[in-house]
Formats: C-alpha cells, sequence, structure tokens
C-alpha cells in the first residue's frame, strides 16, 4: 500500500467553481422567491399609496394607531387633526433630554408630546419598541435606514409611508398621501393643500415678477450648522434649494455635487453672498450650545468677513420639510426682498 | 514527516471542547432569544421556541400572564421573526468567519491571516459605501446593500484566487497582495466618506457590524453558504496540515498545493463575502477564534477549522448579546464589543502558555 495519497483529480477546482457557483444561485433564488412574495397583492380594503421613494404602500384607512418618526411630519399629523391617534414619536437617545433634541419646545408643547411617547430612533430605530406599540401605520423619514424600514414591513407586517419631500410642492404632495391615508381627516386636508398651494403660488408669482423686471437676485447661502471648518447646507435636489428658489433667491450651494454637505468657509468667503439665512435656536438644549446669534458670530470660522445681511431663522423652520415652512414663505420672500415684498403680519407660523 | 498534529493532550481536549462548544452554542440560542430592548418574560420566549420548532400546539406562550393576546402575537413576532434571524445570522456569520480566518491561515502559513487583512472584509465595505455614499436605488436599499457589499468582497478574494494561480507566488506575496488590497479599499472609503460626511453614519454603523435587521432571508441564505461552503472548508483539514510542511513536502505527498491553495482562498472568500454581506464588516473573529482553538486542541487543522466554527459561531453570538444590553435600548454596532471582548481574552491566552502553529 502506498503512504502517499491518491492524487487529487484534475477536476477538483472546477468541481468547487461549480459548487460555488450553486451557491450563489441558490442565495439569488432563495432572496428572489422572497422578494416575489413580498411584491404579492395584499388585503383587499385597503388603500395603496405611493410614498416619496415611489414604494407602493398598502395601509389600513383611517389607521387608529399611528407612529410618527419626524418632527416634520408630526406637523402634518398635528394641522390634520391626527394627533390623537399618534402612539409613538421618535426620539434620540444616548443624550439627556432624547425628545427635545428632535422637538423644539414649543412643538412638544402645540403638539402635546411627552417622553412616554419616545422611541429611539436615533441612530437606530428600536424595531422591537415600535412593533409593541402596535401601530396600524408608520410615518417616516428617510433618516430611518432602508433595513429598518425592510424590517417594520417584512417581520412585523407594518405599513411603512416614506414621506421625505425634496421640493416644497413635494410637501404639499405629502399633506395628499396622508389624506389619502386618513379620508376622516379629507376636509382639513383640503383646506391645508389650498393655503399650501396659495403660499407656493403667491412665492411663485414674485419670482415671476423678479425675473420679469430690472431686480437683481440676491445671491443666497442656507446654512444651519458648522462643523470643522465647514458650513452645512442643503444642495441641489433638496427642500432647502426649492425654498431658496420660491423666496427668490440664487442658491450657491445649487451647483454643489451632494444633497446635503459641508462647504469649506473658505469658499464661502469667496463667494461672499449677499444673504447669509443661517438656523438658530434659543430652546433645544444642544442648539443652544451650537446655534445661537452669538455662537454663530463668535464660533462660525470668518463669520465676521462674511458681508451679506445675516439672517437668523428658528432652526426648526429652516430645516424641517413641513407646512410650517410653506407657510413661512413669505416671511422668507420679506428677508431677502425687504424693500420689494410687504413685511408680513404677525409672527412666522 | 507527519504533519503537525499538536501533543497528545491536545489531541484528547479536541472531543470535549467540541461537545461543550455545541452545547453552549445551542443554550446561547435559546438563551439570547430573551436579550432585546422589550422586555419578554423568560418563560414565555422558551414557550414561543418550542412551539415554533414544532415541538407541539400545547406550549402556550402568554398562559397566566396578565397580556392581551394581541401582545402575545407582537412578542411572537419579535422573538422569532426578528430576533431568532439575527441570532442564526451571529452564529453562521461567526463561524464563517471563523472558518475563513483558520484557513487563511493555514494557506498562507501566517498567524496574522484573516480576512480583514486580505481586503475580503474592506473591499465589501468599498461595494456598501458605493451604495450609501451616493445613494444609489435609495427605495431598494436595503435590498441592494448585501448585493453590492458581496461584489466588493469578491474583488480582493477573487484577485487573490488569480494570483494564486502563479506556482511562483508564495505566500508572502498573496499576502501583501492582501495587505495592499486591504490599503487601497480603505482609501477608497475614506475617499466616499470625505466626499459625503452625511452618509458617514449609516456607513460607520455598518462598518461595525450589525445584526439588527436580520431576515429569515438573510439567515437561509447565510446558512445556506456556510453549511455548504464551510463543510468543504472543513473536510480540507488533512491537505491543510501538509500544506503546512511547505509546497515542496505537500506535492511529493500527493497534495498539489496551487490547487488546493486556490480552492481554499474561493471557498474563503465566498462564505466570508456572502457573511460579510449581511452583518457589515466585524472584525477580529477571523484573527482570534482559529487562535483560541489552536492554543486549546492544538494545531491539527482537521480539528482546528470545525471546533474554530463552533467557537467564531458562539463568540459572535456572545458579542451580539452584548452589543443589544450595554447601551439599551441602542444596539450597538457588534464588533464593539467582539474588540473589547476578544483582545483582552486572547491576550490572556496568549500569554499564560506558549503558542502552537499554525
Amino acid at each position: 500500500m502506498s503512504l502517499n495519497p491518491a492524487p487529487p483529480s484534475a477536476g477538483t477546482v472546477s468541481r468547487t467553481v461549480l459548487v460555488v457557483a450553486i451557491l450563489v444561485t441558490a442565495g439569488v433564488a432563495v432572496a428572489g422567491t422572497a422578494i416575489a412574495y413580498d411584491l404579492l397583492p395584499r388585503h383587499a380594503g385597503e388603500v395603496t399609496v405611493v410614498d416619496d421613494l415611489g414604494r407602493p404602500v398598502d395601509a389600513p384607512l383611517n389607521a387608529s394607531r399611528i407612529v410618527v418618526l419626524a418632527p416634520s411630519i408630526m406637523d402634518i399629523v398635528y394641522r390634520l387633526g391626527l394627533r390623537d391617534r399618534v402612539v409613538g414619536i421618535g426620539c434620540t437617545v444616548g443624550e439627556a433630554g432624547g425628545m427635545e433634541n428632535e422637538y423644539a419646545p414649543n412643538q412638544t408643547s402645540l403638539w402635546g408630546l411627552n417622553d412616554s411617547l419616545c422611541i429611539t430612533d436615533f441612530p437606530t430605530l428600536d424595531t422591537e419598541r415600535v412593533a409593541t406599540l402596535q401601530p396600524q401605520l408608520v410615518l417616516a423619514s428617510t433618516i430611518t435606514s432602508a433595513q429598518q424600514v425592510q424590517q417594520l414591513t417584512d417581520t412585523y407586517g407594518l405599513p411603512v409611508v416614506i414621506l421625505a419631500p425634496s421640493t416644497l410642492s413635494g410637501i404639499v404632495d405629502d399633506v395628499a398621501i396622508v389624506a389619502q391615508l386618513f379620508p376622516v381627516a379629507a376636509a382639513t386636508a383640503t383646506a391645508l393643500e389650498e393655503s399650501l398651494d396659495a403660499a407656493i403660488v403667491n412665492a411663485t408669482n414674485f419670482d415671476t415678477y423678479l425675473s420679469n423686471g430690472s431686480v437683481a437676485i440676491p445671491t443666497v447661502f442656507l446654512t444651519y450648522g458648522f462643523y470643522a471648518g465647514e458650513y452645512y447646507t442643503f444642495g441641489p435636489g433638496t427642500f432647502g434649494q426649492s425654498l431658496v428658489d420660491l423666496a427668490g433667491g440664487d442658491s450657491l450651494s445649487a451647483g454643489l455635487p451632494l444633497a446635503y454637505e459641508g462647504v469649506n468657509a473658505t469658499a464661502i468667503l469667496a463667494d461672499q453672498p449677499q444673504v447669509i439665512l443661517f438656523g438658530t435656536s434659543w430652546n433645544d438644549p444642544y442648539l443652544v450650545a451650537n446655534q445661537t446669534p452669538s455662537v454663530w458670530a463668535s464660533s462660525a470660522p470668518y463669520w465676521s468677513q462674511l458681508n451679506g445681511s445675516k439672517i437668523a431663522v428658528d432652526v426648526t423652520i429652516l430645516t424641517e420639510p413641513d407646512p410650517t415652512m410653506v407657510l413661512a414663505l413669505p416671511w422668507y420672500l420679506y428677508d431677502l426682498h425687504p424693500t420689494l415684498y410687504p413685511k408680513p403680519s404677525g409672527s412666522p407660523p | 514527516m507527519p504533519p503537525p498534529t499538536g501533543p497528545a493532550g491536545s489531541r484528547r481536549r479536541a472531543g470535549p471542547v467540541a461537545a461543550l462548544l455545541a452545547v453552549g452554542l445551542v443554550a446561547g440560542i435559546f438563551l439570547s432569544a430573551t436579550v432585546g430592548s422589550e422586555w419578554i418574560p423568560f418563560a414565555a420566549v422558551l414557550a414561543i421556541l418550542a412551539r415554533e420548532v414544532g415541538l407541539g400546539g400545547g406550549f402556550a406562550p402568554c398562559a397566566g400572564l396578565a397580556v392581551a393576546p394581541s401582545q402575545c402575537t407582537v412578542w411572537t413576532e419579535i422573538v422569532w421573526d426578528a430576533r431568532m434571524p439575527s441570532i442564526l445570522v451571529a452564529v453562521f456569520a461567526g463561524a464563517a468567519l471563523a472558518l475563513s480566518g483558520g484557513t487563511l491561515q493555514g494557506v498562507f502559513r501566517n498567524p496574522l491571516a484573516d480576512p480583514y487583512l486580505l481586503g475580503i472584509s474592506s473591499g465589501a465595505a468599498v461595494g456598501a459605501a458605493i451604495l450609501l455614499t451616493f445613494q444609489l436605488a435609495v427605495a431598494d436599499q436595503a435590498t441592494l446593500l448585501p448585493v453590492f457589499a458581496f461584489g466588493g468582497a469578491l474583488v480582493p478574494g477573487l484577485v487573490i484566487y488569480a494570483a494564486a494561480s502563479g506556482r511562483r507566488r508564495g505566500p508572502e506575496s498573496l499576502v501583501l497582495t492582501g495587505v495592499a488590497l486591504s490599503a487601497l479599499f480603505s482609501a477608497v472609503l475614506a475617499t466616499f466618506l470625505f466626499y459625503n460626511p452625511a452618509a458617514g453614519l449609516q456607513l460607520s454603523f455598518w462598518l461595525l457590524g450589525n445584526l439588527q435587521a436580520e431576515t429569515w432571508t438573510d439567515a437561509a441564505i447565510v446558512a445556506g453558504v456556510v453549511v455548504a461552503g464551510g463543510t468543504l472548508i472543513a473536510l480540507s483539514g488533512r491537505e491543510l496540515n501538509v500544506l503546512q510542511l511547505g509546497p515542496a513536502i505537500a506535492e511529493s505527498v500527493g497534495v498539489e498545493a496551487t490547487r488546493h491553495t486556490r480552492r481554499l482562498i474561493l471557498l474563503s472568500t465566498v462564505v466570508t463575502a456572502t457573511s460579510v454581506a449581511f452583518t457589515g464588516v466585524i472584525g477580529f473573529v477571523g484573527l482570534v477564534s482559529p487562535h483560541v482553538v489552536r492554543l486549546i486542541v492544538g494545531p491539527d487543522y482537521r480539528k482546528v477549522l470545525p471546533i474554530s466554527a463552533l467557537f467564531g459561531g458562539v463568540f459572535l453570538l456572545v458579542a451580539w448579546d452584548l452589543a443589544l444590553r450595554i447601551l439599551p435600548p441602542l444596539a450597538l454596532p457588534v464588533g464593539i464589543p467582539t474588540s473589547f471582548v476578544g483582545v483582552p481574552f486572547f491576550l490572556y491566552l496568549l500569554y499564560r502558555r506558549r503558542p502552537v502553529g499554525p
């Protein structure tokens, strides 16, 4: 008997490749089957809406228990009279005052929010908590990761509608989506859509007037924070751009490669925007330490050398794409064109 | 010359160690089902598991508990449809990383070899980063993320596989190829993060490993590939033992070094890529598990590989439990506890006794 084992046959490698190919094919097949299962029609009697990611979502009409995972969506829900149906809201944890870091005090008092509603949603969503609340509908933004949206949908069978508008008109569309889900609020939604449309039409008409005349369009830089020497802003394809456009400004961020990014302070200094819209807060514990006019003046790079008009805007109005932002359009128009646009009465919504 | 088999004491320990790990793994799977952000009574968890694995409908999860039937249904979904897939992915991914690490250490005869060092994990990270940084197919990201990560992981593995074809390519060259690719992918990743810092948070969670949103489909794919590929790897222990003697001696006893090297690199790449695609990058498991097992049972790869798989499964499962318990209700990236727990444990074993092999 030979001590040497028989040499492997010449086909060893090809067999291995074959096994690997079969494994990969099997994996793809399993995944494909799962996807196909997801595409099967669901229960009758539900409404199907197409959310802001273009996904068709089947959801029950007039859900009595809803989870809301973004303040901008809460604004819509509240304005449509659906607050009583909210059983959970997204809150940040890891810092003192998880709710206060996502909701401004005026929002928590107006909307009747408290810590008992909190679901940890940052940096990751506590999906078990969402499931335990047994909602019939989850309204989320793109802050919630795609994997966790999939888990809510596939594992817990919860309909998740993503509301993440990229324009101010998209905010009106989101109101319409929520109205589709809640026919009970149809009349309120129609009235809200009309007022939002009116604000947008008014701004559009003013923009047309500006473009037809000899009025110079001011260059605008919108920033909601600074970090590591960079000003953070809204790039192309965002509601922030839409806001500046409708307010009659020429956004310096329009040519950025990404939707949300920081701009080097020296670049802003070189551009010398004529108007700087910057986010502020006097209430939020985190933002107080980072975003007040005095903090901007003392800490934002080259702040004193920026010669344009510096206009402080409540960060919740500046960064949350909701009906409040649209209804604040007259104030933005006045801020950018104080000699042309009449000063609105009262205070911003 | 006989291949390395280790001292007799080590050989005798293999059976009990394997049995202990197997029992620990099964117990760990059941115990891990009780860990999560929502508190569910232990008895209810066990009853849910017993009923779902087919031990009979007599198990009433909420019998004697003052909870509504709908709440009981949610508990079943949490335990069976959310926690169990994550647990199984942890077990099989841990096994895959440990098997892959042990195999690559043997193939390259280098104690530092593991999927991370050779760029397989970095390749997966770049694949995921492409999807997240450039916000491609946002509506289908959950489905596409594993696909992109898998594709990225295959790139360095296949490059090393191709490089291994050359007969004059020694293990050192292959390891250095992997190290160079890993460095390249790290630079690409850093560029992506610099390009789009806003994607950094989601990406950083993925880069440190996340088992939070696994599904039964994920678990089935990972388990299928790891069981099939891992079995082929584990059955190659004899060839790996012979390869430790060098390619010339291996050839003289009928083991075709190049052929087996390429085959094992390919299998290791596929099982690692599949795991990393669903878990994100999890460091240390692939490096440490084979070393720990080798310290206990000796250098014989016929024992090291299957026992490493068991050890890796237990290790990642424990790490996942810790990730859920450290800052509840947050689920930490699982790569954090693997390093915090694994490094001290590894150093303790390393300095407690003289290391063996590979």
